[in-house]
């Protein structure tokens, strides 16, 4: 068969392992452990690997279990599972809708959590009445989903799925970021400042929100794993695809649902982080190669971007500077050098 | 691969009493259709006609408001589109496929629906994708990427996958569109051969009207969303059909080589009355 790729067989079982994406995710992730060690070796004083790697395994004194347990560690963990869970986010409705330029930023997600997060924090909504800092997460999950259902809704019937998504998207996005502007424009000065805070990215120590992301992560890695092949075979064209057998509308429609209950439950957990479930697919591609954003190469990327971005934020900028205004720096150029890269090997 | 069965023996694909519409606009309307086993069947007819639509229709890429479809005696909306795929291919018109996919990889593709989780790639796939890249003549090609080939090889490369689907029936939605001549006849050559050689049966929307009757066992011509003739191409040519179907004053002859009805257009510029009626006949008088 093609080179890079192995082929085990027993009996009547087979499967395929492409070599290149293996190894690059392996060592992705590898990269990603060692950025995450670092991250919380990091801080307002830096604490010894070694140390780090004590308490993670169990040992350490009390005063420095609480230090790395309970204020660093949950901060470090949250950013990389919610850039892993954007990640893969992206990677999946790129390969759904057969387009590098889609992520769910475009499906209004980001923006439909802002309106939640900035409601909660300028109008005093509480959801279910909970207290702030439960409604805070839930207002921008419910914010997020409820958007991207609107921009499904709205998109349906048409032959060319994908992009109706993607412009309907953009539609939706513009009027929920008017929407936003409003609400900040009528709220008091303290409470506007702290709902733009949360929209620049917002790494809180909250370890209830780590089994949220750690089971979106969990749901999306299994669906896309079992659609990995089908997946594929889209990347033929929605009528190529139905042509050898791939039911074309279920299978977008889950992908696309699986993609944006990740990004909705990463946003909730981290605020908007712009740029990652963008960005982070397309480099896992150039690296591992590949019709389509390699799944755990995407979360691997992700994990990092935003790792790495949080630890130059709270190092370099003492704090000043969201992690998310990093991630959008770091992002926007990385794309428009893909962008440019693509259009020069087209032509 | 498969058995060759004998033309007309049995009905592979019917549709009965179909109706399709985009929107309120039917453009089919309760059409009746008989496809025979193990014969090439071309759809032809005018622009907007509905050939199109009714070869998706068939493929199950449209849903139909009215009417069923019937693979071999089975309702198709009754069968899952995965079985579907193991026993009718369909290629869609102009074809992409993504960047830096190699043709190997492409002719894989069609072991699709013979696929699973726990059955990724066995030997019967390997066998098949090395049997169908040697019967389109691209096995010196296999590693080359899809996008650098010709537009002839590029089609018999997406004929190819189909091919690895391992179908007895083939749906080829307009196969030589954007080909020159001499492509489009390597493509039919090659949906001939599947025919020939492999009992395949092959239904495909093309629109040259000659290349339609060298290559095709039967005609159907489309005529506003309904069936106009059908059968044999020599039956069915007429210069009548032309005129009522296509709104094309022509003479017909016979194909030298093929010995299969070749249509002559008229067209003003030698239309009866002009300065160059007559042109022809006076040429052939001079050169016979």
């Amino acid at each position: 068969m093609t080179a890079g790729v192995v082929v085990l067989r027993a009996g009547s079982l087979s499967t395929r392992l492409r070599i290149r994406p293996m190894v690059v995710s392996g060592l992705l992730l590898a990269c990603a452990a060692g950025l995450f060690l670092v991250a919380i070796c990091a801080g307002s004083t830096w604490v010894e690997p070694a140390k780090v790697i004590d308490v993670l395994g169990g040992g350490g004194t009390r005063a420095g279990r609480f230090q790395i347990l309970e204020l660093r560690m949950p901060r470090v963990a949250i950013g990389a599972l919610a850039g892993a869970a954007l990640g893969l986010s992206g990677a999946l409705m790129q390969s759904a809708v057969r387009n590098p330029l889609a992520s769910p930023d475009l499906l209004g997600i980001t923006s439909g959590a802002s309106v939640g997060a900035v409601g909660v924090y300028v109008l005093g909504w509480r959801v279910f009445g909970a207290p702030l800092s439960v409604s805070l997460p839930l207002a921008a999950l419910i914010g997020g989903l409820a958007a991207a259902a609107l921009v499904f809704v709205i998109s349906r019937g048409g032959p060319v799925l994908g992009l109706r998504l993607i412009l309907v998207g953009i539609g939706v996005g513009a009027a929920l970021r008017g929407l936003i502007y409003a609400m900040l424009v009528i709220g008091g000065e303290f409470d506007v400042q702290k709902a733009q805070v949360w929209m620049t990215g917002d790494l809180s120590t909250e370890s209830a929100r780590i089994p949220l992301l750690l089971a979106a992560i969990a749901l999306t890695l299994a669906l896309g794993g079992g659609l990995s092949r089908s997946l594929s075979s889209l990347q033929l064209g929605q009528e190529a695809a139905h042509g050898i057998g791939v039911p074309v509308e279920r299978l977008m429609l889950a992908t696309l649902a699986c993609s944006v209950l990740a990004a909705s439950v990463a946003v909730c957990a981290a605020g908007p982080l712009g740029f990652v479930a963008l960005v982070s697919p397309q480099v896992a591609r150039l690296m591992a190669g590949g019709h389509r954003p390699p799944l755990i190469c995407s979360a691997a990327c992700g994990a990092l971007l935003v790792l790495a971005a949080d630890l130059v934020a709270r190092t370099l900028f003492e704090g000043f500077v969201s992690v998310g205004v990093l991630t959008a720096l770091v992002g926007g150029p990385v794309l428009i050098g893909l962008l440019l890269s693509g259009m020069r090997s087209r032509t | 691969m498969t058995e060759t069965t004998a033309i007309g023996s049995e009905v592979e694909l019917a549709a009965e009493q179909l109706t399709v519409g985009y929107g309120a606009r039917a453009v089919l309307s309760a059409l009746d259709l008989q496809i025979r086993g193990g014969a090439i069947t071309a759809i032809i007819g005018p622009n907007g006609c509905g050939k199109s639509t009714l070869l998706r229709t068939l493929g199950r890429l449209l849903k139909p408001s009215d009417g069923t479809v019937l693979l071999r005696g089975d309702a198709i909306t009754s069968l899952r589109i995965r079985d579907i795929a193991q026993r009718m291919a369909l290629l869609p018109q102009g074809p992409m496929a993504p960047e830096g996919m190699t043709v190997q990889e492409l002719v894989a593709r069609g072991r699709h629906p013979h696929q699973s989780f726990f059955r990724q790639w066995s030997a019967e796939d390997a066998d098949k994708v090395r049997a169908a890249l040697e019967l389109t003549g691209l096995t010196d090609l296999a590693d080359r990427d899809v996008a650098t080939l010709s537009g002839g090889q590029r089609q018999r490369a997406w004929i190819a996958m189909t091919l690895a689907q391992d179908t007895d029936l083939l749906l080829l939605d307009e196969p030589t569109t954007y080909l020159d001549i001499s492509h489009s006849v390597e493509v039919l050559d090659l949906v001939e051969r599947l025919h020939a050689d492999l009992g395949r049966t092959v239904v495909m929307v093309i629109h040259d009207l000659n290349l339609a009757a060298r290559y095709a066992d039967e005609l159907v011509v489309m005529h506003d969303g309904q069936v106009a003739a059908q059968g044999p191409p020599d039956e069915v040519i007429t210069e009548q059909l032309l005129a009522d179907v296509f709104d094309l004053e022509a003479r017909l002859i016979v194909d030298p080589v093929a010995g299969s009805p070749l249509v002559i257009p008229v067209g003003q510029r030698y239309a009866q009355g002009s300065d160059r009626a007559g042109t022809g006949r006076n040429q052939a008088q001079k050169l016979g």
